[in-house]
């Protein structure tokens, strides 16, 4: 079947569309026909082709794992990213143990000094379990006089509130454990 | 290419990347580094701006990974991320800076001398030059329908979905940007088409 005969507009269009798609073979032919009798729409087709070639080869070169080091390591920066899932440092974990243990310490001596004796034992057997009472030292009566005036602060350190500071909670709780330990050791060394 | 960067990283991937978990996001930029970058470089015509753009891009991405939904395909919403982040940025700019031909790649690149064939090499540089040049002149909308057909070797349709646009106006694009590009190389290309048999 002989060709079709079409213009150089439409053969114009077709030269563009191939580049797509493969075009349906009547529309081929007629394109094939139209370049083999047209040498303006052969020179667009060659110089089509060029730019065709040259879209397709215009990559940059690749700069490697080092690019996805540089963006990830610029993750932080990013507005509104979400927040990373960072392990605890193990200074932190350090600090929230030993935070813990002076709490421990200071709650301890808090309960020798204000309880009565057989309150505060039972308290340091729950907080320490394998502390017999019977291996505690008696109190004297009276004594608790002689303890009311320890800090007002030092429930509030022993306690331990979550929003502080690691730091600041450790040595708040020592604190306390100090101040404590000071009177009761008095205390004891009275009642011998 | 690689099969991951065909493929797109797993729904599972981008879940734990959108949660913040780093490792899964330097999956997601591995995989689409290449792609990215190069629709950067023919959005802008220099290397040292593409490695930027991709940069930008994906920074937002981590923004944004969170909206993502994992039931629908990654690399379309992707690219439009992708897109919109590079066209933003373009747009923003002023139109000259938007444009190429700052100097940092636009020069020819030489011919290699070892070439078997230097003469040819030469005509592919300056023509690799002009179409550099000419991409400068496109408007950016123009310019990202070119990029995306290019870079990633896309349909029509999936350059479309990419730029939310309709089909027929992402072919009229196409047909007047390479009748744009082509301008330039009717100068450059008459002696080598003389050579290819005109009647």
């Amino acid at each position: 079947m002989t060709p079709r005969s079409i213009p150089c507009e439409e053969a114009r269009a077709l030269l563009d569309e191939r580049l797509d798609a493969p075009l349906p073979e009547a529309e081929g032919n007629a394109l094939r026909a139209h370049l083999a009798r047209c040498a303006a729409c052969r020179d667009e087709a060659a110089a089509l082709d060029r730019v065709h070639a040259a879209l397709l080869s215009m990559d940059p070169s690749d700069p490697g794992p080092a690019f996805t080091d540089r963006v990830v390591g610029s993750l932080d920066r990013a507005p509104g990213a979400p927040a990373a899932a960072a392990p605890e440092p193990a200074a932190a974990r350090l600090l929230r143990g030993l935070v813990a243990a002076s709490g421990t310490c200071a709650v301890a001596a808090l309960a020798l000094a204000v309880l009565p004796f057989d309150a505060a034992a039972a308290t340091i057997e729950g907080l320490v379990p394998g502390v017999p009472a019977s291996s505690l030292p008696a109190i004297p009566a009276g004594a608790a006089g002689l303890i009311s005036g320890l800090p007002d602060l030092l429930p509030a350190a022993a306690l331990l509130p979550s929003w502080l500071p690691p730091w600041g909670a450790a040595l708040g709780a020592l604190l306390a454990a100090a101040a404590a330990a000071v009177p009761v050791a008095t205390l004891r060394r009275a009642g011998r | 290419m690689p099969v991951m960067e065909r493929m797109g990283p797993e729904p599972e991937t981008v879940a734990r990347a959108a949660a913040g978990d780093g490792a899964a996001f330097r999956e997601i930029v591995d995989a689409w580094r290449g792609r990215v970058l190069a629709f950067g470089y023919r959005m802008t015509g220099d290397g040292a701006r593409a490695e930027d753009l991709a940069q930008e891009v994906f920074l937002h991405l981590y923004t944004v990974l969170r909206r993502y939904d994992p039931s629908r395909p990654f690399a379309p919403w992707m690219r439009r991320v992708m897109t919109n982040v590079v066209l933003n940025r373009l747009r923003r700019r002023s139109p000259a800076e938007a444009s190429l031909g700052d100097g940092g790649d636009a020069g020819p690149i030489p011919p290699d001398p070892r070439s078997p064939d230097p003469v040819r090499e030469a005509e592919a540089a300056e023509t690799a030059a002009a179409v550099r040049e000419g991409l400068a002149a496109l408007p950016p909308g123009w310019r990202a329908v070119v990029a995306l057909r290019y870079s990633e070797g896309l349909s029509i349709a999936e350059v479309a979905a990419a730029l939310d646009l309709p089909e027929n106006t992402v072919k009229t694009r196409l047909f007047r940007a390479r009748e744009a590009l082509r301008g330039p190389l009717r100068s450059l290309g008459e002696g080598a088409a003389r050579g290819e048999g005109k009647p």
